[in-house]
């Protein structure tokens, strides 16, 4: 055994010891310790935290990892003393509430521990380009599945992979249809719209110059689709595309260079970076710029999961190696995340991942709530199905900390129990007078309270750049109790669940209160009526006071959290049907009626107009012809291809410093398309530029106002609906009844 | 009545042939027995009944006893021993009342058990007074008897009066109140189960003195001591009890001699007894002879067998024989099994987690009336090392019924250790019977010791003052309510000499005193007494017989359990001395002088006084420590420089106001007149101890100083990161080599 090895399993060892003995100081001030020494304990670390919080040294190895020690030394003061102390039993019916409650709990507890876990020592920066010249490079099939979507979405996509910066000779583009499947185009129902659609997906192959696939059925959905795919293709390496991710044109000099560097590569991942707001971001549409949801999972999660080689292929927007592919049997179809599935038979292998934290494929999140929870359950289910069936944690062929990052990842989809049962704890003790939770006044401020403070300090640590404090909360809390029942279905029957495609593309026509946002009025009435019901057990019961104060506060805080889902739920009315993004950038523009040319400020842009902000010193007229002269670097930082376009000034706005703001509509015929395409979605430094501006997105307390807000007034308006609708329901009772009208209006 | 022991030519042969009738001399023992009863008759029999002052202020807790309202009636107990036959009782009543009552319509009534023997107007004009009542005797039993004042008080005969005007009050003064008792003594019975409830009876006032006769002063037969001491102790309950020890009988008390049987023949061979076969432990009782005569009020208890093993049999069987059982002389014990113990429990000490109903917990079935009802009290003791958990909740389930027509402002309020917990509502006009009424009752209003729930209703009648009807006024609280206790850590900061005078902590760990020994640095006379006095004690304070509690003689080094050390201070082996607070040296000692009291739990600032002194004759000091010998035990050492002192310092411990006065780790008790003056100090180090009572070292040191405990905490978090961080770097240097070359 030679002295590194000696020396590593000393220092595993010696980790454990240190585990044991930090558990023991703990135990030994909890059974031993007065309260007194355990207020100053909590509250000092709490204190040293927030003061270690605030150095920015704390933020590398190895402090970052004492910080999150500390942090971690509050949760086990508190996961001991509520394991070991706090669980009474006294009587049935408490019982199960005060079970139900201290299960949700330690489910936050292993959750917040393998968030520090993972998120130990991230990696960041793992872009690798391509050398120049390489004669050697690996022949790369782009795969872009696609099932129901619009043609103007594959033809971008496809327009942009033709764009790709790869020789032509070993790149080859695919379009697999599961729209226009033999199956759909012979059936009475489908087969119109699938044989024109099969056309029309042929044609835009052929314009294109790439291929198209279909296959005889649609059985396993996009698993199946892109493993026939794969028995209809042969290149070394697989970019694999939802039809709605338009990549850029640098996508494989980042990513391909990793396979030649690593025989056992399997999977370069890539963020899937989203031009069109969450409901949430679209909401707040004026008001803020909050992250989006699957920014944390994108911006922190996965380089963290990648430190461990355990960061897991997404379903789109990455690279694979055939040939470890093909050793699991192509794409997994035993659960409808067959991407997660596949990516952790790989890594059972022994196979390597990576993830390049650059953005290199813009896609369309959903549009709308409906459609976000379908996204969000048919995740939810597949995760809790590759929980139930593989088991991460007894995996074989997985390292530990492999195991412990997709457990987290499976695991995490069971919030929706404990959401929903944080949102009626403190009712249970408040109306029912269920002990649930059994806390002296002191207890509560030695343990609880710089538990729950140190929670929202390590949160932010970890996860700052990418979520705004209490979005993770109200995330979860839209969906939380929509994924209860799926999750549930997927427990009774893990083999039950299909594939739901993601609607793309809806427009929202108005705004409205989404019918699924009733349930938090259910929530606001049981935590306002708990509210009432403390008052009232404060007067009355004077020796618990402590527990209603903090089952009050509870109350409060659950009441502020449903008011501001509510008000999260109203979907915002939808303009646009090309989905403008906010840019800066330098370009030029040439006004011929004026023959005038000049540098303009880009402000924002899409693939049907161009809005810039210019200083003129002329009149501008409405309609206008204009053109403008653009590029974008190229991924080694040299200029790169200049693009010219035509364009229509639609609007303008002269402001007080000289300025005019315009908006205009780009003129393009099939082959000035395709510069757009590739002007628009081609740069990954443009996203990656407007990416990290939304990290350091401020306004977290104005957002969560305007959403409380506006909650309130959905309150008030759903309290008058309800009373609208229960009147007008007694009164076609009462009619129908045959009552006298007296009667009836008693 | 027989009074041999007054005659003066008293020939003990004699006196053992009546035992041994013989036709031939006993017409000769007739004549002496006749000449005796008349010598009694003529002279003895005035002077040989007993006076004796009970001041009232002795049978309850209460400062003075008040009456209030309209009509209210509050009462005593006095106890009366089945050894007394009473002859005369007198009452001295001292009372103030209020001067503004009308006198002509206030009375003040004085009841002996429910029976009113005397009645007095409350007179506006002399509020101060003092009354002299003869009781009659024929209403006072053997027991607790209830001596009860009742007021009957107006202070306005026009219009309505308020029931419970602040003006109408009498107040007995109980410091001035007493009774004079003349009693005489009633002859033993000469059976065994006399030693249950005649014999060692708590009803003896003012205090009992018992002497103990061993074979000799080995340990062995000093632990029989102990344990017949202990168990004497405890039938005296909470009522003083000093032992004498001796190689002889001691008149004018109860003896009992411990030995062998051929000592014991040896023993009783001058007097007129007999002992029987002994087979396996024997036990036998008779009437206490002495150097003139015989004395029938008072016992010689034999306690014998064979070995060793037989008479701790027997001194096992006396400890625990507690009811009227067996009728006969003597007995033969065989075996003896003791009840499986369970730590700390002892005297109203309730176990975690088991549900006692009321009746159980000393409070039966209990009926408030009137306007003015007096409080009722549940008392129980929770162990002395018990470490309040304070987010736990002890639960009481009440059964109670109340009567109709009252105002519902009428509540029924609970304390808890003076503590107004909660007032349940009585405002069900037409009355209620409630069942399983849940009182969560949060356990940081409890504390190690002595607790008391008190149930304290305030009734109010729902007409006007005028047209008081006060019979439905009620509220009872059944017997079959339920209090339960949840279970909690034992773990306490010692040294604390108070919890040796709460429950004998730590040698009452274990009840029967398992894994303690006291060690007597000397055999003499009054360090055994001491320690006897001490057993005593200890054993009222817990309410169980110490049956495993050790005497030893030799140097205690291999104690690994708690230890008492009996004598004086300058022989005690160097270790002690030297962990000692004084810390005892051979040429001088080191004295701590605390210079500024602080907060109540910050230690005393202390100076140290290098010094060769003493603390003088006429004191006793106790000191309390953690053992060298063993981590998180005790050692408690009581001393003092001449026997006579130690023996004074034991004494002086069996007084509840000395008692009171205990605390901290080292205790000066000045032998001064009236009462002994006590000085109690925290000077030593603290250590702690838990359920077994030892406390592994470095829990005991990080619990001392908490500082270090911190500073570990903060290295273990530090080397946990650079350990931790030593491996990732390595792992991600070994990915590196795998595939991961370009991380920037």
């Amino acid at each position: 055994m030679s002295a590194e090895t000696i020396t590593q399993k000393l220092q595993n060892w010696s980790l454990l010891l240190f585990i044991a003995a930090l558990l023991y100081l703990v135990l030994l001030a909890q059974n031993y310790f007065e309260i007194t020494h355990q207020i100053a304990a909590g509250w000092c670390s709490l204190l040293l935290l927030a003061v270690l919080y605030k150095q920015r040294i704390f933020q590398q190895p190895p402090w970052r990892i004492v910080f999150i020690l500390l942090a971690g030394y509050l949760a086990i003061r508190y996961a001991l003393w509520r394991s070991l102390q706090s669980l009474i039993y006294t009587g049935p019916l408490d019982f199960i509430g005060m079970a139900l409650l201290y299960l949700a709990e330690i489910y936050g507890l292993v959750l917040l521990f393998l968030g520090m876990y993972v998120n130990l020592w991230p990696i960041n920066n793992r872009s690798l380009l391509l050398p120049g010249h390489n004669d050697n490079l690996p022949t790369v099939d782009v795969l872009i599945p696609t099932y129901n979507e619009s043609d103007d979405i594959i033809r971008t996509t496809a327009i942009a992979a033709t764009q790709i910066g790869y020789p032509r000779d070993k790149l080859r583009i695919y379009i697999c249809d599961d729209g226009g499947t033999c199956n759909k185009r012979n059936h009475p129902e489908t087969m119109q719209e699938a044989w024109e659609r099969h056309f029309r997906l042929r044609r835009i192959a052929r314009e294109l110059g790439i291929h198209y696939i279909t296959r005889e059925t649609n059985r396993n959905a996009k698993a199946g689709n892109l493993n026939h795919a794969l028995n209809h293709t042969d290149g070394e390496l697989l970019l694999i595309l939802d039809c709605d991710h338009v990549p850029t044109t640098d996508i494989l000099q980042r990513t391909v260079g990793h396979f030649l560097a690593d025989p056992k590569l399997f999977l370069v991942q890539t963020p899937h970076f989203f031009i069109n707001p969450t409901p949430i971001e679209k909401n707040l549409s004026g008001i803020g710029n909050p992250n989006g949801e699957n920014d944390m999972f994108y911006r922190t999660i996965h380089p963290a999961l990648d430190s461990w080689n355990a960061s897991y292929f997404c379903g789109s927007a990455a690279v694979l190696r055939r040939s470890h592919l093909m050793e699991a049997g192509g794409i997994c179809i035993g659960t409808i995340t067959e991407d997660a599935e596949t990516a952790f038979l790989l890594h059972s292998k022994g196979y390597n991942s990576v993830y390049v934290d650059q953005p290199m494929a813009c896609g369309l999140s959903p549009e709308n709530y409906d459609d976000y929870v379908l996204q969000r359950t048919r995740w939810a289910q597949g995760m809790l199905q590759m929980f139930i069936t593989n088991n991460p944690l007894f995996a074989q062929g997985l390292s530990w900390p492999q195991r412990l990052c997709y457990f987290n990842s499976c695991f995490y989809w069971l919030f929706g129990f404990s959401r929903f049962f944080y949102f009626i704890a403190p009712a249970l003790f408040l109306i029912f007078n269920l002990k649930i939770y059994h806390a002296a006044g002191e207890q509560i401020v030695a343990y609880v309270l710089p538990y729950i403070l140190s929670i929202f300090l390590i949160m932010h640590f970890l996860y700052s750049k990418a979520r705004q404090s209490f979005f993770s909360e109200l995330y979860e809390s839209i969906q939380a109790i929509f994924l209860i029942p799926a999750i549930i279905s997927v427990i009774i029957n893990p083999y039950k669940p299909s594939f739901k495609v993601t609607p793309k593309g809806y427009k929202q026509n108005d705004t409205s209160l989404n019918p699924r946002a009733n349930i938090f009025f259910i929530i606001i009435v049981i935590n306002f009526i708990a509210l009432i019901w403390a008052g009232i057990k404060w007067l009355h019961e004077p020796l618990w006071r402590e527990v209603i104060l903090v089952t009050g506060a509870w109350c409060v805080f659950n009441l502020c959290l449903a008011v501001i889902s509510l008000g999260a739920y109203w979907e915002r009315k939808q303009i646009r049907h090309f989905h403008r993004v906010n840019v800066s950038d330098e370009i030029s523009v040439s006004f011929p009626r004026l023959n005038y040319t000049t540098k303009a400020s880009l402000t924002d842009l899409s693939l049907t107009g161009i809005g810039f902000k210019v200083q003129v010193p002329y009149p501008l007229a409405a309609q206008e012809r204009i053109l403008f002269e653009a590029s974008h670097s190229n991924p080694d930082g040299t200029p790169g291809h200049l693009f010219r376009f035509e364009a229509k000034l639609m609007r303008f706005f002269h402001q007080n410093d000289g300025y005019y703001l315009c908006g205009s509509e780009l003129i393009l015929d099939r082959k000035k398309y395709g510069e757009a395409v590739n002007y628009v979605y081609g740069s990954s430094d443009r996203w990656l530029k407007l990416w990290n501006t939304r990290s350091a997105s401020k306004g977290v307390a104005k957002m969560l106002w305007y959403f409380f807000i506006t909650g309130l007034k959905g309150t008030h308006r759903s309290a008058l609906t309800l009373f609208m609708q229960t009147r007008s329901m007694l009164q076609m009772y009462l009619r129908r009844a045959n009552l006298p009208r007296k009667t009836a209006a008693k | 009545m027989t009074r041999f022991n007054l005659h003066d030519n008293f020939n003990w042969k004699a006196v053992r042939s009546i035992y041994q009738p013989r036709n031939s001399k006993r017409k000769h023992w007739l004549a002496i027995f006749l000449l005796n009863c008349m010598a009694c008759m003529f002279f003895n029999l005035p002077v040989m009944a007993k006076e004796i002052l009970i001041p009232l202020q002795q049978l309850t807790s209460h400062s003075a006893l008040k009456l209030r309202c309209i009509a209210d009636e509050q009462s005593i107990m006095i106890p009366i021993s089945e050894r007394w036959d009473i002859k005369k009782v007198t009452l001295d009543l001292n009372y103030i009342s209020s001067i503004t009552m009308i006198g002509d319509h206030s009375q003040l009534t004085i009841k002996i058990n429910d029976v009113p023997i005397g009645q007095t107007k409350l007179n506006p004009l002399a509020p101060d007074v003092i009354l002299s009542i003869n009781v009659p005797v024929q209403y006072l039993k053997p027991g607790y008897n209830k001596l009860s004042f009742a007021v009957s008080q107006h202070f306005s005969m026009k219009g309505c009066e308020s029931p419970c005007a602040p003006d109408l009050w009498t107040h007995i003064n109980i410091r001035n109140s007493s009774l004079q008792v003349e009693y005489e003594r009633n002859p033993v019975p000469l059976k065994v189960a006399s030693i249950a409830k005649f014999i060692f009876d708590p009803k003896i006032y003012p205090e009992s003195r018992v002497n103990i006769i061993t074979e000799d002063h080995s340990p062995e037969n000093l632990t029989l001591a102990a344990i017949v001491a202990s168990g004497v102790a405890r039938r005296f309950d909470y009522r003083k009890v000093s032992f004498e020890v001796s190689h002889h009988i001691k008149s004018g008390m109860d003896n009992i001699v411990i030995g062998r049987t051929g000592y014991m023949h040896q023993f009783l061979q001058p007097y007129p007894f007999s002992i029987n076969e002994i087979n396996g432990g024997y036990l036998k009782i008779f009437p206490l002879p002495e150097v003139d005569g015989i004395d029938s009020t008072h016992a010689l208890i034999v306690l014998s067998g064979e070995s060793f093993d037989h008479v701790k049999l027997a001194a096992l069987t006396f400890s625990n024989i507690s009811f009227a059982y067996p009728g006969t002389q003597e007995l033969n014990a065989f075996e003896f099994q003791v009840p499986d113990l369970t730590p700390y429990s002892g005297r109203d000490v309730i176990t975690a987690n088991k549900v006692y109903d009321f009746r159980t917990l000393n409070f039966p079935t209990s009926t408030f009336r009137g306007m003015n009802p007096s409080v009722k009290e549940v008392s129980f003791r929770l162990p002395a090392d018990m470490m309040m958990r304070h987010n736990y909740a002890a639960k009481l389930s009440l059964n109670f019924s109340y009567g109709s027509g009252m105002r519902e402002t009428s509540a029924l309020n609970i304390l808890v250790n003076d503590i107004m917990v909660r007032a349940i509502s009585l405002n069900n006009k037409n009355g209620d019977y409630l069942q399983e009424y849940q009182l969560d009752l949060p356990t940081y209003l409890f504390r190690p010791g002595a607790n008391v729930i008190t149930f304290a209703p305030e009734l109010h009648p729902d007409l006007k003052e005028c047209d008081l009807l006060l019979s439905n006024l009620f509220i009872s609280i059944f017997e079959n309510s339920t209090l339960t206790f949840p279970d909690m850590p034992h773990f306490v900061e010692l040294p604390k000499l108070e919890l040796l005078m709460l429950n004998g902590f730590p040698f009452t760990r274990w009840p029967d005193g398992y894994d303690s020994l006291i060690y007597l640095i000397d055999a003499s006379n009054e360090s055994i007494t001491a320690a006897l006095n001490l057993v005593g004690m200890m054993t009222q304070k817990n309410g169980f017989p110490m049956l495993s509690i050790q005497i030893g003689l030799k140097s205690p080094e291999a104690w690994k359990g708690d230890l008492i050390i009996i004598g004086d201070p300058s022989k005690l082996p160097a270790e002690l001395k030297e962990s000692s607070p004084l810390h005892i040296g051979s040429s001088a000692s080191l004295i701590p002088y605390p210079v500024i009291r602080s907060w109540e739990k910050e230690a005393a600032t202390l100076s140290f006084s290098r010094q060769m002194s003493s603390f003088g004759e006429s004191n006793g000091l106790i000191m309390q420590f953690e053992s060298p010998y063993q981590k998180g035990r005790t050692v408690m050492i009581l001393a003092a420089e001449t026997p006579a002192t130690l023996l004074n310092l034991s004494e002086a411990l069996l007084d509840s106001e000395v008692q009171a006065q205990i605390s901290g780790d080292m205790v000066l008790v000045e032998m001064a007149y009236p009462k002994p003056k006590v000085t109690s100090m925290e000077v030593g180090k603290k250590y702690t101890s838990g359920k077994k009572g030892d406390v592994s070292r470095i829990d005991s040191f990080l619990y001392a100083y908490p500082y270090a405990y911190y500073a570990l905490t903060g290295l273990l978090i530090l080397g946990f990161a650079l350990t931790a961080y030593s491996l990732l770097k390595r792992f991600r240097i070994r990915r590196k080599l795998t595939g991961m070359h370009h991380e920037k």
